[in-house]
């Protein structure tokens, strides 16, 4: 049956009647031109008009029917079949595969429901002597069963069955299909989803043989409108207590008043906000000190509730320690320096794994009671003040694990010389570069030791600001065997360099890092390189870990000998949850790639599919997604082109044939 | 703007122009920019040979170097240059009044500049011009003459030429023949459309009047190949008949008869040593002046 997808268009048929009226006007008039001797010109035959204008109807006709092909292509022609449902091929007997979409999105926007009668609808249709499977899939192949003609437990098993609360990988699902129908002749699989870009589109899809015959059903509606919470950071506040930043998206066509709640503890706070259609908004709360350890996030009920919900850890995630000691009294000006550290190191990074706690003390420090609290010493000039007992805790706290991260004071040479007589350091003071005035150009960085953290973190675009860090005076010594150079300088000098110290690190910078000695402080660089020092001496700490429903722990987290399958641990993943392993706080979220509420385009799908092989049909469903109508515009726009193309042709003949006539 | 020296000789230009004063001095000025060095040799006499001094002769024409030299008496003879007359017959029927569609100008137009440009290239040579317009009955006549402004006085009268009429060659040229009675340059400018005839005929009596004759045929490029694509009522500019063909059918047969047609003006203009000389208005002024030229340089 025959239908347009904008009927208004066909009354541009109706134009059809201009050519022809400008074919007649035309045809009768001649256009006057006062010549200035008409003598030469020899008056054209009647005969020659007569065969002409048999010519010019055809062109006409022509012309017609290509205007005609692009109204009509214009007007969208479909061609849907009639509305019987299914209708199985006569000549060969199939075996049918219905394919099922169990992923989260699944459970919203009607979609199981409406999946569940199309599949019976669709099931009474195939004839009982049809073999008839089932494949099941979320994120992996939930259930299946292979051709069979026992109905009851096909209908049965697919209707104990209920979406997961994880992403789809429908590549799988189809896959399995195949595998299950082999190279039985009229081989069908029925997929019924809701074809989720985001589900579909990102999923690798296996190709289909030209004998398999693939329809692809479309339930849900995703016109229903969805409100959404992307996800949620924590913070520590300055202050006390935490931040919650939510992103929260209002993914439908309405403006929406959308009230966001967060539970701690029995608590609840409320924070409503106007959303544009389609904004993402964030929402901020602040939570006092000491409210609990997990908090849960909720928006109201929507068409597909899983989003709905957001768990999250908010007790204290592990973090850095810093000790910045200066000799406050004797070289006073080393507080700038202490300033620039502790901020730089007391920045949030949204997303950032690591959070570090500054705090600073004079050289009259007691190290030994620092063991095991303060995993990073800043020691900003501050050795050659130090006792023989401090140093002797600083050799402690070193072998123990800690990281003493030293810049030069007044009294460089005397810092070098303390520290290698208690066999932290393998360097000796050679002396003082030359000043910015005595040389009239500052020093630069020249090398970055490409195997080090450092030179991974700072790549080629990222190492230019470093290269164009302006040093004003450094201390130039010696490093050791055992020394890891990080940075030189231009003239071959170390700059910045690591030693290993039993399971602790011993970072030492040749120049200060302030603004008096380096406009480093003031640069890019300055950030990453310090924290990316830091965090190289230390290791690894990571914050909260966040996963997906159905998401398998790593084994580092667990004890030894367990496994991320063992019933205990892949429990703690299947819903949303929020625990601790090993001293590791983990968020369990439903996945937010299931909260896209938009269709794959199915033509790509099919297209991926059928790489190698043709399609061979759609079909029909009751849902909103006419999926099985096929589209007729485009063998219009062929028709059109190729009445263009003789009506070309025909016209470069007629013409030809003219002249040729006159020179005859 | 800024004009290059090409565009000061394209018809397009130089129709623009309007003054045909301006216009002329424009396109000779151009024109001569490329081949001449100076135009102003001597004061019109031209030194020939020495000749014994015999006595009475003026003195002034003595060659004094030569007596200081050598103590013998030589008087230099000069040839002195004659004015010569030019006369320009212009025809201005309706004909001359087509505009083609690749054209800038009607074919008077163009006439008119390639008059000017001569006219005034004449007059810088100490040549007396004048002009001879006419279709059915005389329209503009001016004497030959050398006074000052006699330039100017034939370029007013082609800006009021008006293009009407039917040519009648034959009364006109007669009357104009018993007119002429210096000897002279008579350059004639017409389409010539319908007086291959009667011309070459007319234009012989100003040989035989020992004058020196150029007809110079103006012609519309559009008149070469009826470039016309659809049906078109012809209509004759100068009578009341009229064609309605479709050119593309008609344009071999066309082309055919002008041929004959030009071949046939070439060959009785050439028996009555009329020199010819073929103009397209689309084509440069520097083209036509440089074919004029070329023509007069032959003889």
């Amino acid at each position: 049956m025959l239908s347009f997808l904008n009927p208004a268009l066909l009354f541009g048929l109706a134009g059809l009647a201009i050519p022809i009226v400008i074919h007649l006007v035309n045809r009768q008039r001649a256009e006057p031109l006062r010549f200035s001797s008409i003598r030469f010109i020899k008056r054209t035959t009647l005969q020659q008009k007569n065969r002409r204008s048999l010519t010019d109807l055809s062109l006409l006709l022509l012309r017609l029917a290509f205007l005609a092909a692009v109204i009509i292509a214009l007007a969208g022609p479909r061609w849907e079949p009639e509305p019987e449902g299914l209708q199985p091929g006569n000549e060969i007997e199939e075996t049918v595969i219905f394919v099922v979409d169990a992923s989260s999105s699944l459970s919203g926007w009607g979609g199981w429901e409406e999946s569940m009668s199309t599949f019976r609808t669709q099931l009474a249709a195939f004839p009982d002597d049809t073999e008839v499977g089932l494949v099941v899939f979320g994120k992996g192949v939930l259930a299946e069963l292979a051709p069979t003609l026992n109905r009851s437990l096909v209908e049965n098993t697919l209707l104990t069955m209920y979406p997961e609360q994880t992403e789809g990988v429908p590549g799988l699902g189809i896959k399995r299909a195949l595998e299950l129908l082999g190279s039985a002749p009229g081989r069908r699989i029925v997929v019924l989803s809701d074809f989720q870009l985001s589900t579909w589109q990102s999923d690798m899809l296996p190709d289909i043989d030209s004998g398999t015959r693939i329809d692809f059903v479309g339930v849900g509606n995703f016109d229903q409108p969805n409100f959404s919470i992307l996800s949620v950071d924590s913070f520590a506040s300055r202050e006390g207590g935490t931040r919650l930043v939510a992103r929260v998206k209002n993914d439908s066509p309405e403006p929406a008043e959308i009230p966001v709640r967060l539970q701690v503890r029995g608590a609840e706070l409320e924070e409503v906000n106007r959303f544009s259609p389609g904004q993402i908004q964030p929402v901020a709360f602040k939570v006092a000190e000491g409210s609990g350890t997990e908090g849960r996030l909720f928006l109201p009920e929507d068409a597909y509730l899983e989003d709905n919900e957001y768990r999250l850890w908010m007790g204290p995630t592990p973090s850095t320690n810093v000790l910045v000691v200066i000799p406050f009294e004797a070289e006073p000006e080393k507080l700038d320096e202490a300033d620039f550290v502790s901020k730089a190191l007391s920045v949030e990074i949204l997303g950032g794994a690591n959070q570090y706690f500054v705090s600073g003390s004079d050289v009259s420090v007691d190290i030994g009671a620092l063991i095991g609290k303060v995993d990073a010493l800043y020691l900003a000039g501050s050795v050659p003040y130090f006792s023989e007992e401090q140093m002797e805790d600083l050799q402690r706290y070193l072998e123990a694990g800690g990281t003493a991260f030293v810049t030069p004071g007044k009294m460089a040479a005397k810092q070098h010389q303390k520290l290698r007589e208690h066999g932290l350091s393998e360097m000796t003071y050679v002396g003082r570069s030359k000043s910015t005035a005595e040389r009239g150009v500052p020093h630069h960085v020249g090398w970055i030791n490409p195997d080090s953290d450092l030179g991974k973190l700072f790549d080629e675009e990222a190492a230019v600001d470093l290269y164009q860090m302006r040093i004003y005076r450094y201390t130039r010594f010696r490093a050791g065997e055992g020394a890891e150079v990080l940075l030189r300088s231009e003239d071959g000098d170390p700059l910045f360099v690591r030693e290993r110290i039993g399971k602790g690190t011993l970072l030492t910078s040749a120049w200060s890092w302030d603004a008096r000695s380096s406009d480093l402080p003031l640069r890019f660089s300055f950030l990453p390189l310090l924290r990316e020092s830091l965090v190289g001496a230390m290791g690894d700490k990571e914050g909260t870990i966040r996963l997906k429903c159905g998401d398998l722990l790593s084994p580092e987290y667990l004890p030894e000998g367990a496994s991320p399958s063992d019933s205990e641990y892949y429990l703690l993943t299947v819903e949303p949850n929020v625990f601790v392993l090993n001293n590791t706080p983990f968020e369990v979220n439903v996945s937010r790639v299931e909260s896209v509420s938009q269709r794959a385009v199915l033509s790509d799908l099919r297209a991926q599919l059928f790489q190698n092989a043709k399609i061979v049909s759609t079909l029909e469903s009751d849902s909103a997604l006419d999926l099985n109508i096929r589209s007729l515009w485009l063998y219009f726009v062929m028709a059109a082109t190729l009445l263009y193309l003789i009506e070309t042709i025909l016209s470069g003949y007629i013409d030809s044939r003219s002249s040729h006539e006159a020179h005859a | 703007m800024t004009v290059s020296q090409q565009d000061l000789l394209d018809p397009a230009y130089l129709a623009s122009l309007k003054d045909f004063q301006l216009m002329s001095r424009v396109a000779v000025d151009g024109f001569m920019a490329g081949i001449h060095h100076s135009h102003s040799h001597g004061a019109g006499m031209e030194f020939l040979q020495y000749r014994n001094y015999s006595q009475g002769e003026d003195l002034k024409y003595l060659d004094w170097k030569v007596l200081a030299k050598s103590d013998k008496l030589y008087t230099k003879v000069y040839q002195e240059e004659t004015n010569m007359n030019c006369y320009f017959v212009l025809d201005t029927s309706a004909s001359m009044h087509y505009k083609g569609s690749r054209s800038a100008c009607t074919k008077l137009h163009y006439a008119c500049i390639v008059a000017a440009c001569i006219a005034q290239l004449a007059s810088r040579q100490g040549d007396n011009v004048g002009l001879f317009a006419y279709s059915d009955e005389l329209h503009e006549s001016v004497e030959t003459g050398g006074r000052l402004g006699q330039v100017d006085r034939i370029l007013q009268a082609m800006t009021r030429l008006n293009p009407s009429g039917e040519a009648r060659h034959e009364s006109m040229l007669r009357s104009f023949l018993h007119h002429f009675k210096t000897r002279g340059t008579v350059i004639y400018i017409s389409d010539m459309l319908e007086g291959e005839d009667v011309l070459p005929k007319l234009l012989r009596n100003f040989r035989i009047n020992k004058s020196d004759c150029l007809a110079i045929q103006i012609l519309d490029s559009d008149e070469l190949d009826l470039p016309q694509n659809r049906v078109t009522r012809y209509l004759d500019s100068e009578g009341e008949g009229e064609v309605t063909t479709y050119p593309a059918t008609a344009r071999a047969d066309y082309e055919e008869r002008m041929g004959t047609f030009l071949e046939r003006l070439k060959k009785g203009l050439a028996q009555s040593q009329v020199d010819f000389l073929q103009l397209v208005t689309t084509d440069s002024v520097r083209v036509s002046l440089a074919k004029y030229f070329d023509h007069r340089g032959l003889r």
